[in-house]
């Protein structure tokens, strides 16, 4: 992380410049959000699904200095090419990107730029691991997070670093009963930009917990990935959205595993009561704000508002 | 046929937590939780910067919350970073390294596959 600061410094990024994210749900993207926190730049993660002319538009009008993307990213068994949308969503050199390297892509999936684009790992090898954490002013901005523009042109909303921070904190903390032994599973995707997916690298580091990233979606091939997760990931916490996906509480019923969290709805927490103590509650987070209301783990289940 | 298919989408059942879960939760009850709720309301920065005190601060802030609708500024004055963990902020050097030798599952890395699964 204090590497990709470094990079990012030399690519003379400063504090209250803004860097677009346009990434696979790789560790590279948390690893890129924290190095701007680092450094003061103001992030905004794209979606990876979203066209070439959504990523143009956030980007343009976050007036993004530098893109970090990937030449592409797996996505229920398919290759999204991530590089080849933002070479369409950028005017051309107006945006530098360092990539990340997949060989066996590299050649036929990913045409760079020379001059504009850099590959990631070169930008890594030369970059010295020892850089400041820059202090922040309490109200500096952290992110910036796309409405998803279904009511017209996408609107972004600005997070800032303290107060963001403070509250991810603690409802993470409270509402999932997060602790320094924890392992911390969002299963929604970090780049579509609800809150609860950006806590995982940032309020359950905080928190001292592990934190899980899982590229593709959690129920491909087969509806009992996740719960294969599960056996791999111990003592984990589980947040997703269950009116999304039903019939992933009935897999997990079956399969006996734990889980905890859901968002966005009420949480039936079925999948979770019989197997362990860890039990479902809901956020009621809605995307792009703050969670509304919540039960919490050691008391009486309630639906949550959302 | 039909009484074969199992809606998975209405649940009227509650499944309270088990004593000893709840007893050693952050918040063990909703008795708990309304206290907490209560205090809150009675002073919401007193709350606020109770809980900003768990985490690192460069400079503690002056002024928890300036308030002039519809304009909120928080902890003004303060300074921190959101790129630190709390635990490494502000525990002594080695204390992150313990913590983390604590025996939980380290990041695991099911990317090795040689068929995309994801």
């Amino acid at each position: 992380m204090t590497r990709f600061a470094n990079v990012l410094r030399g690519l003379g990024v400063e504090a209250g410049d803004r860097v677009g994210l346009y990434m696979p749900m790789i560790p590279e993207l948390a690893i890129a959000m924290l190095a701007c926190a680092r450094i003061g730049a103001t992030h905004s993660v794209v979606f990876g699904g979203f066209s070439a002319e959504a990523l143009r538009d956030r980007l343009n009008d976050a007036q993004a200095k530098v893109v970090v993307t990937a030449d592409g990213g797996y996505r229920r068994g398919a290759i999204v090419p991530l590089k080849a949308n933002g070479r369409r969503g950028a005017a051309p050199g107006a945006v530098r990107r360092a990539g990340r390297g997949r060989e066996p892509h590299r050649s036929d999936r990913c045409r760079c730029t020379t001059g504009r684009d850099l590959w990631w790992n070169e930008l890594m090898d030369e970059a010295s691991d020892v850089g400041e954490c820059a202090a922040l002013d309490a109200e500096h901005p952290l992110f910036i997070l796309y409405t998803s523009g279904t009511t017209g042109k996408p609107k972004g909303v600005v997070h800032t670093t303290g107060g963001y921070m403070v509250h991810s904190y603690i409802t993470s903390k409270w509402v999932f009963d997060l602790r320094d032994e924890d392992t911390y599973f969002c299963t929604a995707d970090h780049r579509l930009g609800d809150r609860p997916q950006l806590r995982r690298s940032t309020a359950s580091l905080a928190n001292g917990a592990t934190t899980v990233m899982y590229e593709g979606a959690p129920n491909w091939p087969e509806p009992d990935r996740l719960w294969q997760h599960h056996r791999q990931v111990r003592r984990q916490h589980l947040l997703h959205r269950p009116d999304r996906d039903p019939q992933l509480h009935e897999v997990g019923r079956r399969s006996g595993r734990a889980s905890t969290g859901s968002t966005a709805c009420a949480c039936s927490a079925r999948s979770a009561s019989r197997s362990t103590p860890r039990r479902g509650s809901g956020t009621g987070a809605r995307s792009a704000t703050i969670a509304a209301r919540s039960s919490i783990p050691g008391g009486r289940p309630r639906p949550a508002a959302s | 046929m039909s009484d074969q298919i199992q809606s998975v989408l209405k649940e009227e059942r509650v499944f309270p937590p088990p004593p000893e879960f709840s007893a050693a939760a952050h918040i063990q009850s909703d008795d708990r939780l309304e206290q907490i709720r209560r205090d809150a309301a009675r002073d919401p920065e007193a709350f606020w910067a109770g809980i900003a005190s768990d985490l690192h601060w460069f400079e503690q802030w002056d002024t928890v919350l300036d308030w002039n609708p519809p304009f909120a500024k928080w902890f003004v004055g303060g300074r921190r970073t959101s790129a630190t963990t709390a635990s490494t902020a502000t525990s002594p050097p080695g204390a992150a390294t313990r913590r983390r030798s604590s025996g939980r599952a380290s990041p695991a890395t099911a990317a090795s596959s040689p068929t995309p699964t994801c």
